[in-house]
């Protein structure tokens, strides 16, 4: 914690002494009665103070950004994240334009949750023509790589992504998605003979790191483990592919719809670990666009509100199967089925821009339907958030 | 390595950064946002280019756009990272505030809002300075909260 201050409060003098182009400032209060979105609902809420910063150095520009968050009923998941960046864009003509960044970053939490810090690295390389003045083709191409303080989260993954629109007179645009993605978890098993010092593991061999706090309290590792035994020399890989459709509506200059489609499927492998759980707003490394396969619908409307403001209304709804993950009793006792979940989404969200000052408002509330009772649950969460942008370059 | 070890050269190379940064003089050729200036113009995008604005800078984003009421053309300039967001296509409706001058017999506009089908982007703040620094890796992560 006392580094963490240390190294909020260097960052601020640097900001403050040192001519940035641009500095964003931001703080972010959120609110839910489900935490750890499971049958065992915890209130909490979650207090957050960032920055942002960038500096263009020619065609290259420079980024960073930080964020200490705070909850307040569970203060052992407070952590500190850092990104910093590099990226540059290339225009290869008048339609086509090149995009690259590198980026790295980590997480620190605090010392209950450690086992859960990392550092990362990332690239991104993106290309985006217009094939005609209608009509827009993007492909891009993400690694990541994340080094956990626990070795079993440890992974590297890669993701494609191919898309191409069209705009229509009638101010309709259809929009075609395919995404294949890869990820490797590089050593997640644990030894097939643990520590006699570790704790037994429960029945249906599960065993290993993670432990909870209190009844489905919803820190990784809640069931008494969260490792499966195997070759701790041993990957595991998952390989993904969905395809998306996506038709959006202007209706003038102040409304917009649209209504968009995703199937992805799990071309082979498997998630390495006994339970899948995400959090609100706290990464769980369990959990990504890797973890499921199933189906994605959503729908949103957008307009311009009175005095500028804008309102943007949503609904998502989602089936997903998590392969590899067994469905399970209260008592953890396997149910032999493939975890299973159906969700749906409520979502409002209203901004308003001041002249350096931006303002949002959240709200959501989720519906979630799953054949493993623990994550048979509903939640509210309420967000407000301000942002204030600090200009002292020279550039206008 | 120890991620925790890894993290404190991370900020330590962040801080380098900002050091950096504050060594740049930041020169700029080209005109600057002049608030007295500005104008609100709604119209149809007859064409869209990827277009070098400022010495040593990346390319800008630029919309020939014909007005509505009056039929007059200009060309406006939007941002140079900001278009791997959102895709804008000829024949789309948008309406921008920016700042009008004149060169060589054309008329530019650096736009400073765009609002297209309910949406608005702000591209630089009321004094004109550039609110869209940072490119597609960096915003991936800055979302708050669930959803939209």
């Amino acid at each position: 914690m006392k580094r963490t201050a240390v190294i909020l409060i260097l960052i601020a003098a640097l900001n403050s002494s040192l001519k940035a182009d641009q500095l964003t400032l931001g703080f972010f209060q959120g609110s839910t009665d489900n935490l750890f979105q499971t049958a065992y609902p915890e209130r909490d809420q979650l207090s957050s103070l960032s920055f942002s910063f960038s500096k263009d150095f020619r065609k290259v520009s420079f980024f960073a950004d930080g964020a200490y968050s705070y909850l307040y009923q569970n203060p052992y998941i407070s952590y500190y994240s850092q990104d910093l960046g590099l990226d540059i864009v290339y225009t290869m003509n008048e339609k086509t334009a090149l995009y690259a960044a590198i980026k790295a970053g980590g997480v620190l939490y605090r010392p209950d949750y450690q086992d859960f810090n990392y550092f990362s690295i990332g690239f991104l390389g993106a290309v985006k023509s217009y094939l005609s003045g209608s009509s827009i083709f993007k492909a891009s191409y993400a690694f990541d790589y994340k080094n956990y303080k626990d070795i079993i989260f440890d992974f590297t993954s890669h993701l494609v992504n191919l898309s191409l629109d069209r705009y229509f007179k009638t101010r309709t645009t259809i929009k075609a998605e395919a995404n294949w993605g890869f990820k490797y978890f590089l050593h997640p098993f644990i030894p097939v003979d643990p520590d006699p010092a570790e704790p037994e593991p429960p029945e249906g061999g599960h065993s290993g790191h993670g432990s909870g706090h209190g009844q489905g309290g919803g820190q990784m590792g809640w069931r008494d483990g969260l490792s499966l035994s195997g070759s701790p020399t041993q990957g595991q890989g998952i390989q993904v592919f969905s395809a998306s459709g996506l038709i959006a509506q202007g209706i003038g200059n102040n409304i917009g719809i649209r209504v968009s489609g995703l199937r992805q499927w799990t071309i082979s492998g498997e998630n390495p670990f006994v339970s899948i759980s995400e959090f609100y707003m706290v990464e769980n490394p369990t959990y990504d666009i890797f973890s499921w396969n199933g189906y994605v619908v959503s729908g949103q409307l957008t307009f311009e509100a009175p005095w500028n403001t804008q309102l943007k209304l949503g609904y998502t709804g989602s089936s997903k199967e998590f392969p590899g993950i067994e469905a399970m009793n209260l008592e953890g006792e396997s149910l032999d089925l493939l975890r299973q979940d159906k969700r749906n989404q409520w979502e409002v969200r209203l901004e308003k821009n001041f002249s350096a000052l931006s303002l949002y408002l959240n709200y959501s509330y989720v519906d979630n339907h799953s054949n493993d009772p623990l994550f048979e649950w509903q939640g509210h969460f309420l967000s407000v958030g301000v942002e204030w942008s600090l200009n002292w370059g020279n550039e206008r | 390595m120890n991620p925790r070890s890894l993290f404190i050269f991370l900020v330590w190379v962040a801080s380098a950064g900002f050091f950096l940064a504050g060594q740049e003089t930041g020169e700029q050729a080209g005109p600057f946002y002049n608030v007295d200036t500005e104008k609100q113009v709604e119209g149809t995008i007859r064409e869209l280019l990827f277009e070098p604005r400022y010495e040593d800078r990346a390319s800008f984003l630029i919309l020939i756009l014909e007005e509505k009421k009056s039929g007059e053309v200009y060309r406006v300039e939007i941002s140079p990272v900001w278009f791997f967001d959102r895709d804008l296509h000829i024949g789309e409706s948008v309406k921008i505030v920016g700042s009008l001058y004149d060169k060589e017999g054309t008329r530019y506009i650096i736009a400073r809002r765009l609002q297209s089908a309910g949406e608005t982007f702000l591209l630089r703040d009321s004094r004109g300075f550039p609110s869209w620094r940072g490119g597609k890796m960096k915003r991936a992560g800055q979302h708050k909260g669930r959803g939209i």
